[in-house]
């Protein structure tokens, strides 16, 4: 062959002409000689680069979509949506199809008006990224959508529609909710305890697609059908919720108090109908937030010293033990030494004094009468029975324990029976104090706090449904029936006096704690203000408690804290259309 | 007689013995309603038969196909639609936000709170009771008049 194409060349330098043999075995060696090269390409090609190539080829007309879940929504009990889904855009420039410096300003200075920002800034952005695909700003607004829709027909700006959670109320409820993350994954609150159920399972989709993305209908194909989210519905009432919210907002602006939270509960069923918590935070923009403490829930998650709203439960374990009575009279001084300590009353001393009495001026030397007469074993068992110190295992996430010393734990000496007998030395969450305060409502009975009252999938079938728990009984009926009594004179004529209504029975107990300092001891003048009680007092439509922050206006909890609790109670009497009794306008 | 080997020859009958296929044609040629046809004709009908059934083949794809589309369009619309549903029920929730409603009730509306001003009134229950009208009508009374002792059922 190669003589053959010497001859060649020989006869064309000679200027002679090729025979037609000639010409042919020319021919013939140049198709050799492509074909030899040919099949050296397939030989890379197919067996070489077998492996890779087959696999981008895959992958350029086979691959798999994820289909996801659709996020299930949070209704109240009224089935009002608190939590849904919506979508939203994100912008995104293609850099690469973007000129010159003076069409980067152009385009800053036309974007700048709808996504009210500043030309300047945008400008710099749009100026630092040369290449690939910039995200300039998520979550447009329906109104930025549309109109950025219309400059994508004259400029690389393309649109990426992705799901996104949407909360009506905006901050309404907003630390029982939580919120779902860009992802659409739940964080904190009921989203982040229910994610399982909310979230779903996302589907996929196996299959050969055409050019323009579309699926080819005979060519292979897997669907695995994703599995939507289950509705929550909670025992929350919204308008409830609404009333709780705006008086808790109303008594923090009238007192100065830097936090405060406000819990209701149905004392039959331990179902919440109100959890309301300041300062709070808007789900919708929850990423604005700048510090993530807001996002904790106090009522569930945060510990306090409660103070003499804890009183309630150590007159509830004196009676039911029997070591005080209705008609017991106990004579204390103004102040008593325990152990080299000087505990006082804030007011003088009481002489041959009843525990209703006792209750209504909120005596710590007859709380600690009480708990020395219960004795450490008793005392620290009705503590025990009343949930202090436990989780009361509502379905929120990051329940806080508390701490309770016992006898036999190292730190615990007698003096703490003393002053765990007015709510001092011991933490617990307001949550806590609530569920065990229900025990003396609904005639004894520890109820487990709940918030979902059902989940139902998206076709409406019921997946589960909450049904009422008693934990445990605590209390004697007879004991109740007491203690109600004497709840009812704390409000009648001792420190909750500002929630006395006409025509309506409240029990209810205030209190007034110290705020413990890190190091420990006390802070000075800075109080936590707060009132727990139930109402109507002879058959409780519902528990509350509400506790203040450090309140400016005053120190006590009867003057902060219980012109809220009224407030509300007012609202919640003609809410629930509850009757008056011994009604004289 | 003669016979077709399975090389197309043509031969006797009688120049047996035949290999077991051409026995079977050769019995096949013997049957009342066997259709001798010039292997031409054959040909062309097989041929026809084949674009036939790849004309059939070929509508079923193409309509499979044009299905497959439509139904990617209405899964499309259906994803749509959902998403318009879960927009309008967020609108839905949004107007009926109670914070919405207080403002235009406190601003553009101009209300109050009722705050503690609710005036409980005794009522006496029986002459409730009794002004109640019953439920059951009076038979071959006219319609719209109830028998009672409702004074104003009574006028009517």
């Amino acid at each position: 062959m190669a003589a053959i194409a010497r001859g060649a060349t020989k006869e064309l330098r000679t200027g002679r002409g090729l025979s037609p043999r000639a010409r042919v075995r020319v021919v013939f060696s140049v198709f050799v000689l492509l074909a030899l090269a040919l099949t050296g390409r397939l030989f890379v090609l197919q067996v070489q680069q077998h492996a890779d190539l087959s696999r981008k080829a895959e992958a350029a007309h086979l691959w798999t979509d994820t289909i996801p879940a659709t996020r299930g929504a949070i209704y109240d009990i009224n089935g009002g949506l608190l939590a849904g889904n919506t979508t939203a855009d994100d912008l995104y420039v293609d850099m690469g199809k973007l000129g010159s410096v003076s069409e980067r300003r152009r385009l800053a200075d036309l974007l700048a008006p709808p996504l009210n920002a500043n030309p300047d800034d945008l400008y710099i952005t749009l100026s630092k990224v040369m290449s690939g695909t910039l995200r300039l700003k998520g979550n447009l607004t329906d109104d930025q959508s549309v109109r950025m829709r219309e400059l994508a027909n004259g400029w690389p700006l393309q649109l990426q529609t992705h799901a996104k959670r949407a909360y009506p109320n905006g901050v309404l409820l907003s630390h029982v909710l939580g919120y779902a993350d860009l992802d659409n994954v739940g964080a904190y609150g009921l989203e982040g305890y229910y994610e399982k159920q909310l979230g779903g399972t996302p589907g996929s989709s196996t299959a050969e697609h055409d050019a323009m993305g579309n699926i080819i209908p005979l060519g292979q194909q897997r669907v695995a059908p994703p599995a939507d989210g289950n509705d929550l519905t909670l025992s929350i009432d919204m308008n409830v919720q609404y009333m709780v919210e705006r008086a808790l907002d109303d008594g923090m602006k009238s007192t100065g108090a830097g936090a405060g939270q406000v819990v209701i509960m149905d004392p039959h069923t331990g179902a919440i109908i109100a959890m309301a918590s300041r300062p709070t935070f808007d789900p919708n923009t929850y990423y604005n937030q700048p510090d993530v403490s807001a996002f904790i829930n106090p009522v569930v998650n945060m510990v306090y010293e409660p103070g003499s709203t804890f009183k309630t439960l150590v007159w509830s374990a004196g009676l039911d033990e029997g070591k005080i009575t209705a008609d017991t009279t106990i004579s204390e001084p103004h102040c008593a030494i325990k152990y080299g300590y000087t505990i006082c009353n804030t007011s003088t001393a009481h002489y041959n004094e009843s525990p209703a009495t006792g209750l209504a001026v909120s005596d710590n030397i007859m709380a600690m009468s009480i708990a020395e007469r219960l004795g450490k074993d008793d005392f620290y068992k009705y503590l025990q029975n009343f949930g202090i110190g436990q989780l009361t295992n509502i379905d929120l996430p990051g329940e806080g324990q508390g701490l309770v010393n016992q006898p036999s734990d190292a730190g615990w000496g007698p003096l703490n029976l003393d002053t765990n007998a007015f709510g001092q030395g011991i933490s617990i969450t307001p949550l806590q104090l609530l569920t065990a305060v229900t025990a003396v409502a609904n005639g004894g009975h520890l109820m487990q706090p709940y918030v979902v009252q059902r989940i139902t999938d998206k076709q409406g079938r019921v997946v589960s449904e909450t049904q009422p728990k008693v934990v445990r009984d605590v209390l004697n009926s007879a004991t109740t029936d007491v203690m109600r009594e004497i709840m009812v004179g704390v409000v009648e004529h001792g420190t909750g006096v500002l929630a006395k209504t006409k025509g309506y029975r409240i029990a209810a107990k205030t209190g007034t704690a110290q705020v413990p300092r890190p190091g420990g001891g006390y802070e000075g003048s800075a109080t936590i203000g707060s009132v727990i009680g139930f109402a109507p007092a002879d058959d409780p439509r519902f528990v509350m408690i509400v506790k203040l922050d450090r309140p400016q206006s005053s120190q006590w909890g009867e003057n902060t804290a219980v012109p809220i609790f009224a407030n509300i109670a007012h609202q919640l009497f003609v809410y629930y259309k509850v009757q008056p009794t011994d009604y004289q306008p | 007689m003669a016979v077709r080997s399975l090389r197309g020859q043509i031969r006797p009958l009688e120049d047996a013995p035949l290999r077991p296929l051409e026995q079977a044609r050769a019995r096949r040629e013997h049957l009342p309603y066997y259709l001798d046809l010039h292997p031409a004709v054959r040909f062309l009908l097989a041929v026809a038969l084949v674009c036939a059934v790849s004309l059939l083949y070929l509508m079923q794809t193409s309509r499979v196909a044009s299905e497959n589309y439509r139904l990617q369009a209405a899964e499309s619309r259906h994803t749509d639609l959902m998403r318009e549903n879960q927009h309008i029920q967020l609108d839905i929730a949004n107007l009926r936000s109670l914070s919405r409603i207080d403002d235009i009730a406190r601003h553009k509306l101009g209300m109050v709170p009722v705050g503690n001003g609710y005036l409980y009134v005794q009522v006496d229950t029986s002459v409730v009771a009794s002004a109640t009208p019953p439920a059951t009508q009076a038979s071959g009374s006219p319609p719209g008049v109830v028998v009672g002792n409702n004074p104003l059922a009574a006028k009517s």
